[in-house]
């Protein structure tokens, strides 16, 4: 399984250079600012976006799940790098390089994990702009093992952490419940919920 | 890093006011906008958006890592909850000053943003403050615990 991600690793890498406006593209999406700054963006929106009073507090939920699962998961793969340390792939190969060199460890990628946390908990209470943050997760961990910064097991085992730690958030809710509720209604005082 | 980090922070201020306008514009809150037509503050707001993207990643070379200038995960966290939180401020500091005619029925408890689709957010928030001076001790268990 490891030669098979080295192997497609090395297949996606070897595009860099074929396509110089893709290239290009490329740099802008992977860097640590652009996806994880819009998604968080999109959470600054959803806060205020809801018609009604119900959709409202359903979608501020969803923010504050988001966050949750972000920190959460940004936890999970802290802790999985501490005690697992995988090379980063221009360590072990020859490879085009199309960002700075990272030096924490490869395996999971943190910020893969945090953009699928949110995407994952805008995902449970709004279907459709939930399936276009995945879809920009993916490009984001795409773009990660394009510009040659991580492997693709290291991207998809983030967006599992992250869609098990999300999914364990929206169960568990229940258990810090009325925490959440309370926080919204102390805003709605201030008329900022 | 502190340029960095003074840029950063800037392009959160300019994205997230223009995020703001598109979703108050979205989600009817008219006491938010800076503008009374709702479909010109939602194109406004989509400029500034843009306009904040561009400017970050075209007047610098952004993919710095954070020992050399960049911005580690929990400053960038930090920036931009700083930068958020001063758009939001100025937000409804600015859209009080303009919306200062806007008077429509006080919030009814617990209607929290919602009021602003009829009010000013300064209007809403002193008569929600008076209702929850004058009512605190009867209504802060059922309305938390309710």
């Amino acid at each position: 399984m490891a030669n098979a991600d080295k192997a497609l690793f090395l297949w996606i890498n070897g595009l860099v250079g074929s396509f110089k406006l893709f290239d290009r593209a490329i740099e802008w999406v992977v860097s640590d600012y652009m996806v994880p700054a819009s998604m968080t963006l999109v959470l600054v929106g959803l806060w205020f976006v809801g018609k009604d009073g119900f959709t409202r507090h359903k979608y501020q939920i969803g923010v504050l799940t988001a966050l949750s699962s972000m920190a959460l998961s940004s936890g999970a793969v802290f802790i999985i790098n501490a005690v697992y340390f995988r090379p980063r792939p221009f360590d072990n190969h020859e490879i085009s390089m199309l960002f700075y060199q990272p030096t924490d460890s490869s395996f999971p990628s943190n910020s893969a994990a945090a953009t699928f946390a949110i995407a994952a908990a805008v995902w449970g209470v709004n279907r459709r702009i939930g399936s276009i943050l995945f879809a920009t997760a993916t490009v984001y961990g795409f773009a990660r093992i394009y510009a040659g910064v991580h492997y693709p097991m290291d991207i998809g085992a983030s967006a599992l952490i992250a869609v098990i730690v999300t999914s364990l958030v929206y169960k568990g809710r229940h258990l810090i419940e009325p925490l959440p509720t309370i926080v919204i209604k102390a805003a709605r005082i201030l008329c900022l919920a | 890093m502190f340029t960095f980090a003074i840029d950063y922070f800037l392009f959160v201020f300019i994205a997230c006011f223009g995020v703001i306008q598109i979703a108050a514009s979205l989600g009817g809150l008219k006491g938010l906008l800076l503008l009374k037509n709702p479909l010109i503050a939602r194109a406004i707001g989509l400029i500034m958006a843009i306009l904040g993207f561009v400017w970050f990643f075209t007047s610098e070379d952004r993919n710095i890592n954070d020992y050399e200038g960049g911005l580690d995960a929990n400053v960038q966290a930090l920036f931009f909850f700083f930068g958020g939180l001063t758009a939001l401020t100025v937000t409804l500091v600015t859209s009080s000053m303009l919306n200062m005619r806007m008077n429509g029925a006080p919030p009814a408890p617990g209607e929290g943003l919602g009021a602003l689709s009829r009010t000013s957010y300064i209007r809403g928030l002193i008569q929600n403050l008076r209702y929850w001076r004058r009512e605190w001790r009867t209504q802060i268990k059922p309305y938390f615990f309710g």
